[in-house]
């Protein structure tokens, strides 16, 4: 199992490699000027026209003007001792602006991926092992339509229905302002309740689907019915046969989720005004923001890589089959 | 599937139409402040006897926290300094677009247009509290020139300081016109005990860039709320008496939200410079009473340059006949709707300073640029359902446009319909994209010269003086300040034209230049506006009054924090 956690981990290590290489090509060669910018639209053209030297001077020092290949050194070098730079939009360290955001954001993703993950796990379980009865018939409907329908489709209906229409929630943003302690934890729960509702929704909606096709397929297994003509009660036989390998799958997913937990919500976030990571990886984006984007792009890939990895090793741990070498997950 | 379980995808659907249908639906929920369960905007207070000032004036914008230099353009700290804020500017537009002086007390230009004499005030302090002098004056435009680059600047050969409260540029170029008139937005006093160790002024982010002396002092940036709230310096009231308290300035994720935000009484009035807000938005504020749209004329356009040297756009027949085949009234309504006008042969709006009215104005007439085509000898000889050149030589003809993240589908969309109208007429038209989703290959086409039609657009800042005729001249033409997008068309009429408009030494020269340039485009057809637009800055009218709409800029401004009082 060491051998099979070291081969993974090596190619996981390999793999961020050729993302943070990915990562470096992939911003270069997107289209738009960097340096307008860096500098504002107006104030570009006026020194394009006026003093096209001093643009040059602000390229130099962003290192706009270096080779592909020096750029790609500095970079390298830079990423390892973690320097990222300046960010173009506000001048600041690009770190600081990222470990912000990512704050932001966790305080939306953890709490989805707890409750999305234990109503998914519930809620599957309950309808795949009554599979057609009268739970299984409302909720599958319901959690079905809202695994389909677009983030942004369904974000933009709440928001107008619970926000505009009936100005139940602010519009937007994360805090009203001028406020402190208790009020402004208050506050952003006010703030954040929409977006968090419909991430937990959506999360609990796909793993609805995930456990309940889990649980349906493993109740009608041989080993099952062998687990009842052994005169097990149906309790024994959920939880000690049909939770237990149901679960292999689910963990797998949930790890995948984890690895997501940084990245996996920019629509929501960009529509209710969330400044989370997602957001700015939008936005770093949208303003050729080069160092952001890159260290969003890496951050969000590198914690992919470690769900997988992660997921390896669980699964590994849990699954005797593979624990034991016979079986290749 | 099941019978259950289609009922209640039904019902699901149904209950999803309906949620669509409420959120589609006109009007709003909320059309009074502070009846939502977000925070109300704004507050007022007045003394008996006087105006009743207001507490605090929250101003929505779309563009989000960055710096808090004054030397920063960016973010929406720096785009909403274009009204004066944080920093004086030295003038300000007026409603006309006539510069006033606003840090300054008086301003006068030359005969010669060499020397700009300005006298101002003594009493303004800068934010720390060291009083503003002669000594900051002199910096500032020697920082301007030596440190900054500003073009406005480059022929300041002297600076005489008159007294403690006057000093007078000289230019080796009768220059002064042109610096008022561009000084509008950027140009302000510094504080020289900040400024004059920092050579690297973009990149300076010391909590001390943010000091001005400004009427408006920043206090507070609340980076988890987008927020950022200014309380007033009563000696730094330049025209007047301050009637706004304080200011907040809250960030929104976008424009819907920022409508949202207005009509739900969070915020009293958007600002979004150069971005007013699309007529397709006005819907979420059309039935409430205590919102005005902030409807005016827009001063920007969204234009057409021909490729002028070379193919049938050499002459004169040709492009005449390409403006007359185009359907004029679906081009008018792609980017402003109901709103749009169809524009005048002129180009400028009738909002910009100088419009000329008696100018023809664009018409479609198929069957008459089919005989324009015919009689100049663009004939389909081969059959092939498109015209040859007089030579009887084949041509396609390409139209693009610039490269414009935020107006790539319009601009798209504009370029399909330029090429319906033109395949009408006969014209093996195609819309090349490659310009409009690459910086690159739009620097390399204009370069080139490689377009027969090119789409751009003019801004409200550049509109303000420099005009839509700016994008129409030839780059390589010294001194024209022709860009990346320019024109192929090195006319000398032109170029002297516009020459003159930069050389103005008073307001009346202006004006002419500008009736010249619109008389030119009128007979020469070198390009033409797609369209004439309205454009909004929404704000409420419920708590305060004294707005002043102003085209193209809305009702913040200057002026706007000396004129609005509670209701």
């Amino acid at each position: 199992m060491l051998k099979r956690i070291i081969k993974k981990s090596v190619i996981a290590i390999l793999t961020i490699y050729a993302i943070i290489t990915i990562s470096f090509l992939m911003v270069r060669f997107m289209p738009g000027d960097p340096l307008m910018h860096l500098v504002g639209q107006d104030r570009y053209y006026e020194l394009l026209q006026d003093s096209p030297a001093e643009l040059e001077r602000i390229a130099q020092r962003y290192g706009l003007n270096d080779t592909l290949w020096d750029q790609y050194i500095h970079y390298m070098q830079s990423t390892v001792t973690l320097d990222f730079g300046i960010a173009y939009s506000n001048n600041q360290p690009v770190l600081d602006n990222v470990l912000y955001r990512a704050g932001w954001t966790l305080l939306l993703s953890v709490p989805t991926f707890i409750i999305g993950g234990l109503l998914g796990a519930v809620l599957g379980t309950i309808a795949g092992w009554k599979l057609g009865g009268t739970f299984d018939k409302v909720l599958t409907p319901v959690l079905l339509f809202l695994n389909t329908v677009p983030a942004n489709c369904i974000g933009i209906l709440f928001l107008v229905v619970f926000a505009f229409k009936l100005g139940w929630f602010p519009v937007n943003g994360m805090t009203s302002g001028g406020l402190s302690g208790l009020s402004k934890t208050a506050d952003i729960l006010w703030h954040g309740a929409l977006p968090l509702t419909l991430l937990i929704l959506f999360r609990t909606a796909g793993n609805f689907l995930l456990m309940k096709s889990n649980v349906s397929q493993i109740r009608d297994e041989e080993f099952i019915t062998t687990a009842y003509s052994k005169g097990l009660s149906d309790n024994k036989v959920l939880f000690r046969h049909v939770v237990k390998n149901a679960t292999l799958p689910f963990v797998t997913s949930l790890c995948m989720q984890l690895g997501g937990l940084l990245s996996g919500s920019m629509l929501i976030e960009v529509i209710f005004g969330w400044k989370g990571m997602g957001e700015l990886f939008y936005s770093a984006v949208n303003t050729r923001d080069f160092p952001t984007a890159q260290l969003c792009f890496i951050i969000s890939a590198v914690c992919i890589v470690a769900g997988n990895l992660l997921s390896d090793i669980l699964i590994a741990a849990i699954d005797p089959r593979i624990k034991e070498g016979k079986f290749e997950y | 599937m099941k019978k259950p379980i289609k009922q209640t995808l039904c019902m699901l659907l149904a209950v999803f139409m309906c949620l669509s249908m409420a959120a589609c639906a006109g009007g709003t929920n909320n059309d009074g402040a502070g009846t939502s369960a977000s925070p109300s905007a704004g507050e007022s207070s007045a003394a008996p006897g006087e105006a009743k000032h207001v507490k605090n004036l929250i101003v929505g914008t779309s563009d989000q926290p960055a710096t808090t230099s004054i030397l920063s353009q960016t973010g929406s700290l720096g785009k909403f300094n274009y009204n004066s804020i944080t920093y004086a500017n030295l003038f300000y537009p007026d409603e006309n677009n006539d510069m006033q002086p606003y840090f300054l007390k008086s301003y006068s230009i030359s005969q010669d247009g060499k020397e700009l004499e300005m006298t101002f005030p003594t009493t303004a302090v800068w934010h720390d509290g060291v009083p503003v002098t002669a000594d900051d004056m002199v910096f500032t435009f020697q920082y301007m020139r030596d440190v900054m680059k500003s073009k406005a600047l480059r022929n300041l050969s002297d600076i005489k300081v008159n007294g403690k409260d006057s000093i007078t540029l000289v230019f080796s170029q009768p220059d002064a016109y042109f610096f008022v008139k561009n000084a509008t937005l950027t140009v302000f006093v510094l504080p020289k005990h900040i400024w004059e160790n920092v050579t690297d002024y973009a990149a300076y982010t010391g909590e001390d860039a943010a000091i001005g002396c400004g009427p408006y002092k920043l206090v507070k940036v609340d980076k988890d709320a987008g927020t950022m709230s200014f309380e007033a310096v009563p000696e730094n009231a330049y025209l007047g008496e301050l009637t706004v308290d304080s200011i907040t300035l809250k960030s929104y994720s976008s424009q819907d939200s920022l409508l949202m935000a207005l009509a739900n009484g969070e915020i009293d009035v958007i600002y979004d410079y150069a971005a007013p807000i699309s007529y397709t938005l006005l819907d979420v504020i059309a039935n409430n009473k205590n919102i005005d749209s902030g409807e005016s004329g827009y001063t920007g356009c969204n234009q057409v340059t021909f490729g002028m040297s070379k193919g049938p756009n050499t002459d004169h027949a040709f492009r005449e006949a390409a403006v007359k085949s185009l359907d004029w009234k679906l081009l008018s309504q792609l980017s402003n709707g109901s709103y749009g006008e169809i524009p005048g042969s002129g180009i400028l709006p009738s909002a910009c300073p100088g419009y000329d009215a008696s100018l023809w104005k664009m018409y479609q007439d198929t069957d008459e640029a089919n005989k324009i085509l015919d009689n100049a000898g663009y004939k389909d000889t081969d059959g092939d359902g498109f015209r040859e050149m007089p030579d009887g030589t084949k041509f396609t003809y390409k139209v693009a446009a610039q490269y414009a993240q935020k107006k790539q589908e319009l601009l798209n969309r504009i370029g399909e319909v330029l090429v319906s109208g033109l395949k009408n007429i006969g014209i093996n038209a195609y819309f090349d994209q490659a310009a409009l989703s690459s910086d690159e290959a739009n620097k390399s086409m204009v370069t080139n010269n490689d377009y027969d039609m090119f789409i751009g657009y003019t801004t409200t800042g550049v509109a303000t003086y420099r005009t839509a005729f700016w994008y129409f001249l030839n780059r390589e033409v010294a001194g024209s300040g022709g860009m990346d997008w320019g024109n192929s068309y090195n006319n000398e009429e032109l170029n002297k034209a516009y020459q003159s408009l930069m050389a103005a030494v008073n307001n009346d020269g202006y004006l002419k230049a500008v009736g010249d340039l619109q008389k030119l485009a009128s007979k020469d057809l070198f390009g033409f506006a797609v369209s004439w637009e309205k454009c909004f800055f929404p704000y409420r009218t419920d708590k305060y009054q004294g707005f002043k709409n102003y085209p193209s800029i809305g009702v913040v401004h200057a002026e706007t924090f000396y004129t609005i009082t509670a209701k």
